[in-house]
């Protein structure tokens, strides 16, 4: 698997696993944000994976974040594959091919790409998943305690604590490094769950390919001692501000300081601690911090909106899509100033716990003030497991202990088949870490034709399940019924009602608060209740069965479930139906657990009632119920890509790879786009050796079609079924079929317009000056660069990301063949973020001076003499400046090409800058509302080469994930019209999201179309004649439903 | 109303005959399945204790409650209804959540001109992880209508 797939996959033969048994699934080493989805893509797309944490349940950095930048929301469901998901750690722990491994770590990997053998130690956790009810008496009476990690450090909970509530397990579990085995916890366990002597356990697996992405760790603020972290009360770290500032929170949401829990008026944010700070061997900018800061300036304010807040800070940088639109609003926000200072000392009033800041200002005076909070904003760093980690992996981490990654190949590792996303490899933010958690899922994936799948000749060794607070055994054979099925020969529903009620008592969980033998007595008197029966697990595959046979027994046609929540075992109770020889619409379920047992403990006797209620409620629904046959749409596998530079290149090898057949669009004569542009990169690769494999492995991969000069004229069909005509120059036109469209128009260097370009030889773009350098040009002695020209300006607003590190990089380059060159970079905010900080770094040891102008003084060029004079307002002082320059080199941005017409065509938007507009920018930064379509290259915004390859990768695999089968179904039962009362009026047309109501002209009813019908009922409800409803479900169920409830007034 | 009437006396007659006298209000609930039913559910899991007052109905979006859904529980005397979607900006179907707010203003404006006091029905953002927040709202909730008393509706459409 080297060169990603360039060198040996002409033929699509697989690289790993071509001499391989069948018989390898895929592991991913941490299970955060990026874990998860790399996780969840696999899992989607047919491979089966062990998600393994080191953490006693998954979720990583996902349970410190309830809102996030530039939307100031959660939506961390909207990341996972599907629309119809839950938070991604229950979706890891339903998905069939997905076993957690919490509280695990890597000990070695032996074998080759295609076939290792990873052990891995499993931690004792003291607690038995099983058996623990999480009911918290033993931490009530633990004498011991540790910190809070997810509250930060100063936070304190008992050795024996329980994990997040949102991971998986959330199973309680001892520190050992604090416990002091006095065995309190154990005596008090009401149903013997700890278990203080609990060994460590080895396994070995047997896996295909390792994707690696463990994430990062807060750089621990007390590595700065100036600022009195864990000294001074009142001084927290943004870690801790985060979770004081999030609802779920330990203050739930109120600013508070810690000393006496009484408001601040006035807080201070530090930016960089533990950030571009080599004398603390953290060189590198963490890339969030900025943004982190600014949204928590920002939710803060909504929280109290008379704080007075200032932040100190040394660059903005505010790179990523959209994002100085976000900074440039809360900088303007009253009682919110940007101060660019640097921070020399804090020290505390010991009567009023009030801060003291000493900071230095950029003109070099001293200043003084004082604040009641302040935050420090505390950088990312590998954790210090990840040396281990390295060395068992036996891969290869850059100086700081972060994951190394070539700039061409940037997904993976110095060991083959081993690959690396997320924060491991570079500190990012949740859309990049969303991106490379696809792309190195892709990277695995497109390794051979066929999914990676555990096989009987490698069984994983002597291990039961883990994964479950649940009793999760799934010994029978998969379940190979398609959802839907023949409509039966025998439609048991049609007849009159015969319901089973099963009460499930989920091993006491629910008896012991809900009186279920007068619950069963009650529920016989139930209108059409047939058998009313009452199990200990109705989960488990012998209670499965007990239900069949009842079924068949007493010629039951609808069964109730009152027990657990309809999410959990829905997979196992749609199989128990259908071997029933029932509709799985007609089953209902009524979570007496949650919304009974575990809310109102020891009051039985409302429990009861309540109980009651909800099973007639429940009742009263699936006599209603009717049997669903969701349409099964056969799909095409194929993927038409649109671009042929690098972004589309990349994403058709992964598709192709992965065994998808490829059309490949390219509006030029030739493949490539700004790859053939490109001369340099820092690292030290051959650009040009790379685009010349890239394109040779494009054009002779036997499943990818590359038609040239090539436009799309026309466009009609939707997700499975896109239905395109394409326009070649001298070849007429033609109609594609795909089943999933990847855009990747590109972008293009801007054309200055100022500063004498196009009118004076010596003015030229980075672009420009790398032609010059690549030809072995002389450079002259006196360099001057412009940043940001063209880009943060009114025409152009957005940062174009990539100009502060090519400037720096190409001075760098210009010192290192004139080291007496005088090179001058006038820039408004150095952008280097990531590990290019250590380019910025060198670049001033070098001797590049950087001069920093504001926007309304703008540096001016003019000719004097013949010669280029360049005048400089300087910020501080106010002085003017005047330069000489024998070559001025202008730092232009990044346009998208130019694409209305496609866009129209494809009914996408654009964002106001002429970039495609994502479907949320956090979560979903590569899919658009319209299913099917993904977008990844400079279309979305701009990047650099690397992140780019990462992003093509990332919806190569967000569209194999959707086309894994050859077959397509709405994914929750969809909306059907009844024809006789539809008048065609349209409502539902206008208000569906989702472009899955239809209203051809001139036909006398509105249609759905299944596949794109995500089940939110809003047409049902807009229907004015009620012409509309969900199949399975009558609107006149929940008008039963609801007389169920209100009878008993 | 079903017309098969239950053998054992419903706990909230009990209750009225039995001797302290307090009024229990019966809360319709109607949780989209993406936030606020997954945050009702990690209540559960996270067991946060609140009055077994509520009734929930699970949708799909609380963009789908259609306003009899609303109606019709309060003309038959429940005490309130809850509405519970994601926040803004959170819909896990794009907007269906503002579609809720602007239904509910509107229904709110006619309850008030029918003389249903419309403070009986309370739409709330609730996401997947505060369960504490929405057993902070039926707790809330379930005081507010004690204090309010019964829904007149009970006797005044008696049948």
């Amino acid at each position: 698997m080297s060169d990603n797939g360039l060198a040996s996959h002409a033929n699509g033969s697989p690289g790993i696993g071509r001499d391989s048994a069948a018989g390898h699934a895929v592991l991913v080493v941490g299970a955060g944000i990026a874990g998860m989805q790399s996780a969840l893509l696999l899992a989607e797309a047919g491979h089966q994976v062990y998600l393994l944490d080191s953490a006693p349940g998954i979720g990583g950095s996902m349970h410190l974040l309830d809102r996030t930048f530039p939307t100031d929301s959660c939506g961390i469901c909207l990341m996972l594959p599907g629309r119809a998901a839950y938070c991604p750690t229950i979706e890891c722990d339903l998905h069939e091919n997905i076993e957690i491994l919490p509280y695990s770590e890597v000990e070695g990997v032996s074998g080759q790409p295609g076939c290792f053998t990873v052990t891995v130690r499993h931690k004792p956790r003291y607690v038995g998943i099983e058996a623990c009810t999480n009911c918290g008496l033993c931490a009530q009476v633990c004498p011991v305690e540790r910190p809070h990690e997810y509250e930060g450090e100063s936070a304190k909970q008992r050795a024996i604590y329980q994990p997040p509530i949102r991971s998986i397990p959330s199973t309680y579990v001892i520190d050992m490094d604090y416990c002091t085995l006095c065995g309190e916890c154990a005596e008090v366990c009401p149903v013997a769950a700890v278990d203080l002597k609990m060994a460590e356990t080895e396994t070995l697996f047997e896996v295909g390919a390792v994707v690696v992405s463990p994430g990062y760790e807060p750089v621990d603020a007390g590595i700065k001692g100036e600022y009195g972290f864990g000294h001074y009360d009142n001084v927290l770290s943004s870690i801790q501000f985060e979770r004081m500032i999030s609802l779920s929170g330990s203050t739930g949401g109120r600013i508070v300081r810690p000393s006496d829990g009484d408001p601040p008026r006035r807080i201070a944010f530090i930016q960089c601690v533990g950030s571009r700070d080599p004398s603390i061997d953290r060189g590198y900018c963490s890339s969030v911090c900025c943004m982190l800061t600014a949204k928590q300036v920002q939710l803060a304010k909504k929280l109290d909106p008379d704080l007075d807040v200032t932040v100190f800070f040394m660059d903005i940088r505010a790179h990523g899509k959209d994002f100085d639109d976000y900074f440039d609003r809360v900088e303007a926000t009253p009682g919110v100033s940007y101060q660019r200072a640097m921070v020399s000392s804090i020290h505390e009033y010991k009567q009023t716990g009030n801060l003291l800041l000493n900071f230095v200002q950029e003109d070099g005076s001293v200043r003084e003030e004082d604040f009641q909070m302040v935050v420090l904003s505390v950088g990312f760093e590998p954790a210090r497991r990840f040396r281990a980690l390295g060395r068992s992996l036996d891969i290869e981490l850059n100086r700081y202990g972060f994951g190394q990654t070539p700039t061409f190949r940037p997904g993976e590792s110095s060991r083959p088949g081993i690959f690396l996303g997320g924060a491991f490899r570079e500190p990012k933010d949740i859309p990049e870490t969303v991106v490379e958690a696809s792309a190195v899922a892709a990277a695995a994936a497109s390794a051979r034709p066929e999914p990676w799948r555990r096989g009987p000749e490698c069984p994983s060794i002597g291990r039961e399940s883990q994964t479950g607070s649940e009793v999760g055994e799934l010994p029978e054979e998969k379940d190979t019924t398609p959802a839907c099925e023949a409509k039966p020969a025998y439609e048991a529903e049609l007849d009159w009602p015969r319901v089973g009620v099963f009460l499930c008592d989920c091993r006491g969980e629910i008896g012991s608060v809900v009186d279920l033998p007068e619950l069963s007595r009650h529920a016989q008197g139930f209108r059409d209740a047939a058998v009313v029966q009452i199990m200990d697990n109705a989960c488990l595959l012998s209670g499965r069965r007990q239900i069949a046979e009842r079924v068949a027994a007493a010629e039951l046609n609808r069964i109730v479930i009152a027990g657990c929540p309809a999410r959990e075992y829905q997979s196992a109770f749609d199989a128990m139906m259908r071997e029933a020889g029932l509709n799985p619409a007609l089953l209902g379920r009524v979570n007496l657990r949650g919304e009974i047992a575990w809310v109102h403990q020891g009051n039985g006797r409302d429990a009861t009632a309540k109980a009651k209620e909800l099973v007639q409620m429940a009742v009263a629904d699936i006599r209603l119920a009717e049997p669903v046959h969701v349409e099964n749409r056969q799909i095409s596998r194929g993927v038409l890509i649109i671009g042929g530079g690098l972004a589309g290149m990349t994403a058709a090898l992964a598709l192709a790879n992965m065994g998808h057949d490829v059309d490949l669009l390219e509006r030029s004569n030739d493949l490539g786009g700004q790859l053939r542009e490109l001369r340099y990169v820092p690292t030290g690769e051959d650009p040009v050796a790379f685009a010349t494999s890239l394109i040779d492995a494009v054009e002779s991969h036997r499943r990818i079609h590359v038609y040239r000069q090539a436009e799309i004229t026309d466009v009609t069909g939707y997700v499975g079924d896109y239905r395109t005509t394409v326009a070649q120059t001298g070849e007429g036109s033609q109609v594609l079929s795909h089943g999933a469209i990847i855009v990747a128009t590109g972008g293009h260097e801007v054309m200055p317009t100022e500063y004498l370009y196009g009118k004076d030889a010596r003015v030229v773009t980075q672009r420009g000056l790398d032609r010059m350098l690549d030809q072995g040009e002389d450079i002259a002695s006196d360099v001057v660069m412009i940043q940001c020209v063209g880009s943060r300006e009114p025409e152009r607003p957005y940062c174009s990301r990539v100009c502060c590190t090519k400037a720096v990089t190409n001075a760098l380059r210009i010192k290192e063949r004139n080291p007496g060159a005088r090179v001058f970079v006038l820039y408004r905010e150095m952008r280097t973020y990531g590990f290019r900080e250590d380019y910025y770094r060198e670049a001033r040891e070098q001797g590049v001076i950087f001069l920093r102008y504001e926007p309304p003084d703008k540096p001016s060029v003019v000719q004097r003499d013949g010669e280029l004079s360049i005048h400089l307002r300087e910020p501080i002082t106010g002085e003017d400046l005047e330069l000489r320059a024998d070559l001025l080199v202008l730092s232009t941005g990044v346009d998208p090409n130019e694409v209305d017409g496609l866009a129209d065509l494809l009914g996408l938007p654009l964002d106001k800058n002429g970039f495609f507009q994502e479907e949320y920018p956090k979560m979903r930064p590569l899919d658009f509302t319209r299913l099917g379509i993904f977008m990844c290259g400079l279309a979305h915004s701009p990047r650099f080469s690397d992140e780019t390859i990462m992003q093509a990768q990332g919806a190569a695999m967000r569209a194999a994930a959707l086309l894994k089968q050859r077959t397509l179904q709405a994914p929750v039962p969809p909306v059907m019209v009844n024809e006789r009362v539809c008048a065609a009026c349209g409502q539902c047309v206008e208000i569906c999201p989702f472009e899955a109501r239809v209203l051809e002209a001139g036909s006398p009813t509105a249609e759905v179309i299944e596949v794109l019908c995500q089940g939110c009922g809003a047409c049902i409800v807009a229907c004015p004649n009620k012409a509309t409803r969900r199949q399975g479900a009558t609107v006149p169920s929940v008008y039963r439903v609801l007389d169920a409830v209100t009878q008993q007034v | 109303m079903s017309d098969q009437a239950c053998e054992a006396k419903p706990a909230a007659q009990l209750a009225a005959a039995s001797p302290e006298p307090r009024f229990e209000p019966k809360i319709v609930a109607f949780l989209c399945n993406w936030c606020t039913y997954t945050g009702a559910d990690l209540a559960g899991t996270s067991r946060i204790q609140y009055p077994p007052n509520v009734r929930i109905i699970r949708l799909m979006c609380s963009g789908s409650v259609d306003p009899t859904y609303v109606l019709k529980p309060l003309l038959d005397g429940a005490d309130g209804v809850l509405i519970g979607g994601c926040h803004p900006g959170d819909c896990h179907y794009q907007s269906g959540n503002y579609k809720a707010r602007r239904r509910t203003i509107a229904l709110k404006e006619i309850l008030r001109s029918a003389g249903i006091d419309e403070t009986r029905v309370w739409l709330r953002w609730i996401s997947a992880s505060e369960g504490q927040r929405f057993a902070d709202t039926v707790t809330e909730m379930t005081e507010f209508l004690r204090e309010k008393g019964p829904n007149p509706m009970r006797t005044e459409w008696a049948v």
